[in-house]
C-alpha cells in the first residue's frame, strides 16, 4: 500500500525573513499550536484574476513592509489571505490591508488603492443603479451610457472634481475617497442615473466643489 | 511912537536878510556832519536873539492886556532849549487868542442886548463866560443876576442826560433864539407907532415861564407824539409779509432792503471779464485741457474673486489618489507654516541685501518729499478656511475665530433690494426682471452660437442635438424670403464634375513642386558649390 501521501504545503507565506524555499519536515498535530492570529480572506472573481497576478508585487511590498503583515494566495480557494505575524495587532493594519486588497479587487487602481493605506479616512462605498432608480434593459444600458460619458468623460470629470476613484462595473458603482467627496460624487451619480444631463451636473458639482475647495 | 515903527522897520529887514535865500538851511544838509552842526548852530543863535528883538518890541505894544501875569515881559532865550522856547511862545499866543476870541462875543452880546428888550434872557453858555465883560447897561446886569440863578439851577439838577439835553436844549434855543431875535427885531422896526398894542399881544403870547415848566411842555409834547404813533395804524415797512396790493405803488424803490440771494447772481458781463474770458479760453485750447465727459464704467465685484477657479477636467487624472491626497496634505502643512518655506528658499545674503536696500529707499524718499509718505503696508497673505472650529480636524490651530471666516457676501453676491413676491411686483419691478432675464437669454443665445459655429469649424459634419430643427428653420427662413442659396466654394461637397476635380488636382500638385523647389534651392549652400 502506499503511505499517506504528505500534504505539500501548496504556498508559501511570503514574509520578512524567508525567501528561499525551505523543506518543512513533518509536522505531528500535537506539536501545532493554536494559531490564534485573525485571517483575512478576501475571493477574487475571476476577471480580477489576471490583473492581480500582474499586479502582485505592488500590492505585496507595502503590506509586508509597512504594515508588517503576512500575506499570501490561495490558489485553491481563490482568496487572498492577510494574516499578521504576532498575534496581537493593535494597529488597526489588518483591517487597512484587507480593505486594500478589497479596494483592488472591486476594480480600482493599485496606485489609488495605496491611498488606503497611507490615509485612514478614506472610505469605499458600493452601490447598485437599481438602489437609486428601477431600470431594464436599454434604459439601464442608456443609463450606464450617461454615468460614463464618451471616453469616459462624465466619470473622469466627476473624479476629478470630488477627489474620488469611481469603478463602473456594469450595475454597481464604486467609489473611494473621502466621506464628503463620496457624498457629492454619489449625488451626481445618482443625478445621471435619474436622467439629467451632463452640464447641468458639471454645474451642480462645480458649485459644490467651490465650496469643497475652501476646506484645505 | 516913532521908536517902536523903526524898531519894527529893523526887524522886518533882518528878517528878510535872513531870509532870502532860502538854500543856506539846504546846504547844511548837504555838508558833513560837523561842519554842519556848527553853521546850524550858527543860524540857530541869529534866529534866537531875531525873535527875542520881536517879541520884546511887540509885548510892549500890549499894554492894555491884563494877563501879564501869566506871560512873560521878555523871552528868555540864553540856556534855554527850543522847546522851551516854544512853550514861551505859546503861552503868549494862547491868551492873546482867548482875548481875541472874548472881545469879538462881547460885540456880539452887545448887538443882542440892543434886540432883546422885552424878552426874558435865557440861560446861554456864551453869556455865561462873559460876567467878566465890563458892559454898564442895567439889562446885562440883570441878564447876569438871572444868569447867576439859571446857573445855580442847573448845578442843582446836574445828570448828564439832563446836561446834554439842555445843552442840545440850548443850541435849538440858540438858533430858536436868533430866528425869533430877526422876527422880533423886525417887528420892533415895523410896529414902532403901535408899541402899545404890539406889547400887549406880545405879552399874552409869551408869558414868563419857568424851566420846570418849559420841561414839562416839551415831554408833554413828546408824549402825545408817542401816543399819537401808538395809537395809529402802523406803517406798512413793519406789518410784517406784505404782497404789493398792500403797499403804496413803488414804495419798495425807496426802501433800503436786506436780503439774501440763494442762487448765485448772473456775471456782468464789462470789457474786463470779457477779455478774461477770452485768455482763459486761449490758454485751454493751448494747453489742450478740455472737459470732456469721461465715460463712467460700473466696476465688476465677483463674490467668488478670492476663490480659484475650477477647470473642469475631462481627462482621466494622471496622478493617482494616493499622490493627490499626499500633494493636499503638503499644502495644508504648508499653509500653516508659511514662513519656514520661504527662509529656505532665499539666502541669508539676499536677505540682507533686501533689508539694507529697502530701509535705503525709504530714506530717500521721506528726505525727497514735503509732505509724509507713510510706511506701505506690507501685505498680508491670509488664507482663510472657510471652515468652523469644529471641523478642522488635523489643523493644528486649536483657535480660530469667526472673523476669519469668509463673509457671505463673499461667497453669493448680494441681491439688491427687498425681498418681493411675485404678487407685490411693481410694474417696474416686472418690467426690470424681465430685462434682465431677456439679458442673460441673449447671452446664452451668444455663447451657443459661437459653440456652434466653432464646432462647426471642427467638425463640420457633426450633428448636434437640435442641428436638424436648426436647418429645418434655415430653410425655412430661405423659402419665406426668397433668399439665394449661396453655393460654397470649398469643400469635398464642391465637386461636381471630373474637371473640377482635376483642376484642382493640377492646383496642388504645382504648389507642392513650387514648395519642393524653393526648398531645393535653400539648401544651395556655398560649401557645397566648393569643390
Amino acid at each position: 500500500m502506499e503511505p499517506l501521501r504528505k500534504q505539500r504545503v501548496i504556498s508559501k507565506f511570503h514574509s520578512k525573513k524567508s525567501n528561499k524555499h525551505k523543506i518543512f519536515k513533518k509536522v505531528k498535530s500535537k506539536s501545532v499550536v493554536e494559531d490564534k492570529r485573525e485571517i483575512r480572506k478576501i475571493s477574487v472573481p475571476a476577471h480580477r484574476y489576471t490583473p492581480l497576478r500582474e499586479n502582485w508585487l505592488k500590492i505585496v511590498s507595502p503590506i509586508i513592509e509597512h504594515l508588517n503583515l503576512q500575506i499570501r494566495f490561495n490558489l485553491k480557494s481563490r482568496n487572498v489571505e492577510i494574516r499578521p505575524e504576532s498575534v496581537s495587532d493593535e494597529t488597526g493594519n489588518l483591517q487597512k490591508a484587507a480593505d486594500f486588497v478589497k479596494a483592488f479587487i472591486l476594480g480600482f487602481d493599485v496606485e489609488d488603492a495605496m491611498a488606503l493605506l497611507r490615509l485612514e479616512n478614506l472610505f469605499v462605498e458600493s452601490f447598485e443603479i437599481k438602489d437609486v432608480k428601477m431600470l431594464k434593459g436599454d434604459h439601464l444600458s442608456r443609463a450606464i451610457g450617461r454615468l460614463a460619458g464618451k471616453g469616459g468623460r462624465t466619470k473622469f470629470t466627476i473624479e476629478n472634481v470630488t477627489k474620488t476613484r469611481i469603478v463602473l462595473a456594469d450595475s454597481k458603482i464604486h467609489i473611494l475617497g473621502s466621506f464628503q467627496n463620496i457624498q457629492i460624487a454619489m449625488r451626481a451619480i445618482c443625478n445621471l442615473i435619474l436622467g439629467s444631463p451632463p452640464s447641468k451636473v458639471y454645474g451642480q458639482l462645480r458649485n459644490t466643489a467651490n465650496k469643497l475647495a475652501d476646506r484645505l | 511912537m516913532v521908536k517902536l515903527i523903526n524898531d519894527i522897520k529893523k526887524l522886518l529887514e533882518t528878517f528878510t536878510e535872513y531870509t532870502k535865500d532860502p538854500t543856506v538851511f539846504l546846504r547844511i544838509i548837504c555838508s558833513c556832519s560837523v561842519i554842519c552842526f556848527s553853521i546850524q548852530l550858527e543860524l540857530e543863535n541869529k534866529f534866537k536873539d531875531f525873535l527875542k528883538q520881536s517879541y520884546d518890541t511887540t509885548k510892549s505894544l500890549e499894554n492894555s492886556l491884563k494877563n501879564k501875569n501869566v506871560t512873560l515881559q521878555k523871552l528868555i532865550i540864553k540856556d534855554f532849549d527850543t522847546e522851551q522856547i516854544w512853550q514861551q511862545l505859546e503861552l503868549q499866543n494862547q491868551t492873546v487868542y482867548d482875548n481875541l476870541q472874548q472881545e469879538i462875543c462881547s460885540y456880539n452880546t452887545e448887538f443882542n442886548s440892543i434886540s432883546n428888550e422885552n424878552q426874558k434872557p435865557k440861560d446861554r453858555k456864551k453869556s455865561v463866560r462873559f460876567i467878566d465883560n465890563d458892559t454898564d447897561s442895567e439889562e446885562q446886569e440883570e441878564k447876569n443876576e438871572e444868569n447867576i440863578r439859571n446857573r445855580k439851577n442847573l448845578s442843582d439838577t446836574v445828570n448828564d442826560d439832563d446836561v446834554s439835553d439842555t445843552e442840545l436844549t440850548d443850541l435849538e434855543e440858540t438858533s430858536v433864539n436868533s430866528e425869533a431875535e430877526k422876527e422880533n427885531f423886525s417887528e420892533n422896526f415895523k410896529n414902532q407907532s403901535d408899541n402899545s398894542e404890539n406889547d400887549k399881544t406880545i405879552d399874552e403870547k409869551k408869558k414868563l415861564k419857568s424851566s420846570l415848566e418849559e420841561r414839562r411842555e416839551r415831554l408833554d409834547k413828546r408824549v402825545q407824539k408817542l401816543e399819537e404813533e401808538a395809537l395809529t395804524e402802523k406803517p406798512w415797512q413793519l406789518k410784517g409779509e406784505i404782497t404789493a396790493k398792500k403797499r403804496p405803488q413803488n414804495s419798495l424803490l425807496e426802501e433800503i432792503l436786506e436780503f439774501d440771494l440763494s442762487s448765485r447772481p448772473a456775471p456782468i458781463i464789462t470789457e474786463e471779464a470779457a477779455l478774461k474770458l477770452e485768455d482763459i479760453i486761449i490758454r485751454r485750447i493751448q494747453n489742450k485741457a478740455w472737459d470732456d465727459v469721461e465715460k463712467k464704467i460700473k466696476p465688476v465685484n465677483k463674490p467668488l474673486e478670492y476663490t480659484t477657479e475650477l477647470v473642469l477636467d475631462q481627462q482621466k487624472s494622471k496622478l493617482s489618489l494616493a499622490q493627490i491626497y499626499e500633494n493636499e496634505y503638503l499644502k495644508r502643512r504648508e499653509a500653516v507654516n508659511p514662513e519656514t518655506k520661504n527662509q529656505k528658499n532665499e539666502s541669508v545674503e539676499h536677505k540682507q541685501l533686501k533689508i539694507l536696500l529697502d530701509t535705503l529707499f525709504r530714506k530717500l524718499d521721506i528726505l525727497t518729499n514735503f509732505h509724509v509718505t507713510p510706511i506701505p503696508p506690507t501685505p498680508e497673505v491670509k488664507i482663510l478656511t472657510n471652515l468652523p472650529a469644529i471641523e478642522l480636524e488635523e489643523a493644528i490651530p486649536t483657535v480660530v475665530s469667526e472673523a476669519s471666516l469668509l463673509a457671505p457676501e463673499e461667497i453669493q453676491s448680494k441681491r439688491k433690494g427687498d425681498l418681493i413676491g411675485k404678487e407685490e411686483r411693481t410694474a417696474t419691478d416686472k418690467k426690470r426682471e424681465r430685462r434682465k432675464k431677456k439679458i442673460k437669454q441673449r447671452q446664452k443665445q451668444k455663447k451657443q452660437n459661437e459653440n456652434d459655429e466653432n464646432s462647426k469649424k471642427l467638425k463640420p459634419g457633426m450633428r448636434t442635438k437640435f442641428s436638424k430643427e436648426k436647418t429645418i428653420k434655415e430653410l425655412k427662413n430661405i423659402a419665406k424670403n426668397k433668399l439665394n442659396i449661396q453655393e460654397s466654394t470649398t469643400g469635398i461637397q464642391n465637386l461636381r464634375s471630373s474637371k473640377q476635380f482635376f483642376e484642382r488636382l493640377q492646383d496642388t500638385v504645382s504648389s507642392k513642386i513650387d514648395t519642393k523647389r524653393r526648398k531645393k534651392n535653400i539648401n544651395v549652400d556655398a560649401k557645397r558649390i566648393k569643390l
